[in-house]
């Protein structure tokens, strides 16, 4: 049957070739996904060179330790963001990007809302996603950004909104689960 | 330190864990993270909401260029590959041009410009720089037959920086050994114009490769900018700019 094709590869496929040490399989994960992590990490870190270090370490941890993602609990591209995300998180804490991430929180709050750039790729996801993000009551959006791009904790987040640590952990659940409901709706997510 | 939560005390925090936002203050994250050890449905909910965070990152940058040569070399313990085999041509988006870009040479206005999918919107192909290893001195060693081909083009490219071009049927070769090193963090941008219209004709790198080849098409100019990473239009400064 000779070697799958890359290019179409599942996400499990993609991976098991990853830990047989295929390089190029490694490169198909990058393709698709290497963009959307920068992406991230630039927003959390406001910092390209330092986003660029958070790519790298994302993606190797991929190749030296494939077994980590498991396909039955999400997409790759989940498992490889959520990673940038906790990496970027623990940067943001640190007092290196402390003060950019103040700046950009000022500028923030004096804006209406935050924007999804523009996804080639997907219009229409980004369109579903932004409008299920907009739709959400005010207070669970504003938690969920907060902690999310803000890289705040849910205390801190608590601290910027002047409201109890209990009131913003179900914002945060509330508003999550919310807007999958919104996102299964309209076919973005799939079911659980 | 270790006191004992309620599962539903546990559960409030899902949310905010999936998102990074639960740190260690009272022992916190770890008590969820042992928790979820045992409890399939927390790991089920940490998973879901993880996605919809997923979603929300959701956006259609390319791949920074730079990056991947120093996942290589992390993973291959050893110098980045060299070669650099054909870069692809991209068209940018509908965009305002940058002002260094408004110059007699480039002509009137460009017209409508189709946005390509940008998944498919890397400017090497990574598949193939790795396996083909051969890829450097068979450049080297076509760029060198273009030059000697009289139907062929020499352009040099002046500026902030130095580099001769051969345009040889469609096929460009840049020499690209005596560029210096882009400041960290930065990659060279090859950029030509046709009539006015702005094509990204493919990233060098931080440090380029000795030749580069690229698919030159019918362009007027060829120059070079300096980027933080692959765009569609030039946004970084422009070092060097040759008429064809």
């Amino acid at each position: 049957m000779g070697e799958p094709d890359l290019a179409t590869a599942s996400d499990a496929t993609l991976v098991v070739a990853i830990a047989r040490w295929r390089q190029d399989a490694l490169a198909e994960a990058y393709r698709r996904h290497a963009g959307a992590v920068f992406a991230l990490a630039r927003r959390l870190l406001a910092d390209a060179t330092l986003a660029e270090e958070v790519v790298q370490e994302v993606f190797v941890r991929l190749w030296d330790a494939p077994d980590r993602f498991d396909p039955d609990r999400g997409s790759l591209r989940s498992f490889l963001l959520a990673n940038c995300h906790g990496r970027s998180v623990d940067l943001v804490r640190s007092e290196r990007s402390r003060r950019a991430r103040e700046e950009r929180e000022h500028r923030a709050r004096a804006e209406s809302g935050y924007d999804i750039e523009h996804e080639v790729e997907d219009l229409v996801v980004a369109d579903e996603v932004k409008g299920a993000l907009a739709a959400l009551p005010p207070e669970e959006r504003r938690a969920i950004e907060l902690a999310y791009f803000g890289g705040h904790t849910y205390r801190e987040v608590a601290a910027l909104l002047a409201a109890p640590e209990g009131t913003v952990k179900s914002r945060i659940r509330a508003g999550l689960r919310r807007m999958q409901r919104s996102l299964i709706e309209s076919g973005i997510a799939g079911k659980p | 330190m270790s006191r004992s939560r309620t599962h539903d005390e546990l559960a409030e925090l899902l949310g905010a864990y999936a998102l990074d936002a639960v740190d260690d203050t009272d022992g916190e994250r770890e008590a969820v993270r042992l928790h979820l050890l045992d409890c399939a449905r927390c790991r089920a909910e940490v998973a879901q909401h993880r996605e919809v965070a997923a979603l929300l990152a959701h956006t259609g940058e390319p791949a920074p260029a730079a990056v991947w040569d120093r996942i290589t070399a992390a993973i291959e313990g050893e110098a980045p590959p060299a070669p650099q085999p054909l870069l692809r041509a991209v068209r940018p988006s509908p965009a305002p041009r940058p002002r260094w870009w408004s110059r007699p040479l480039m002509g009137a206005a460009a017209a409508a410009i189709v946005v390509i999918a940008a998944l498919g919107w890397l400017a090497f192909d990574a598949n193939r720089r790795l396996d083909d290893l051969e890829g450097d001195r068979g450049v080297a060693a076509a760029m060198a037959d273009a030059l000697r081909d009289p139907a062929s083009t020499v352009v040099d490219l002046e500026g902030d920086v130095s580099a001769r071009a051969v345009l040889d049927d469609g096929t460009g070769y840049l020499a690209a050994a005596d560029l210096p090193a882009a400041p960290d963090g930065r990659t060279y941008q090859l950029w030509g114009a046709t009539g006015g219209e702005l094509v990204s004709l493919g990233v060098l790198g931080r440090d380029p490769a000795d030749v580069v080849a690229f698919e030159a098409g019918d362009v007027d100019a060829l120059a070079l900018s300096v980027e933080d990473g692959p765009q569609v239009q030039p946004l970084g400064p422009q070092v060097a700019i040759g008429e064809v």
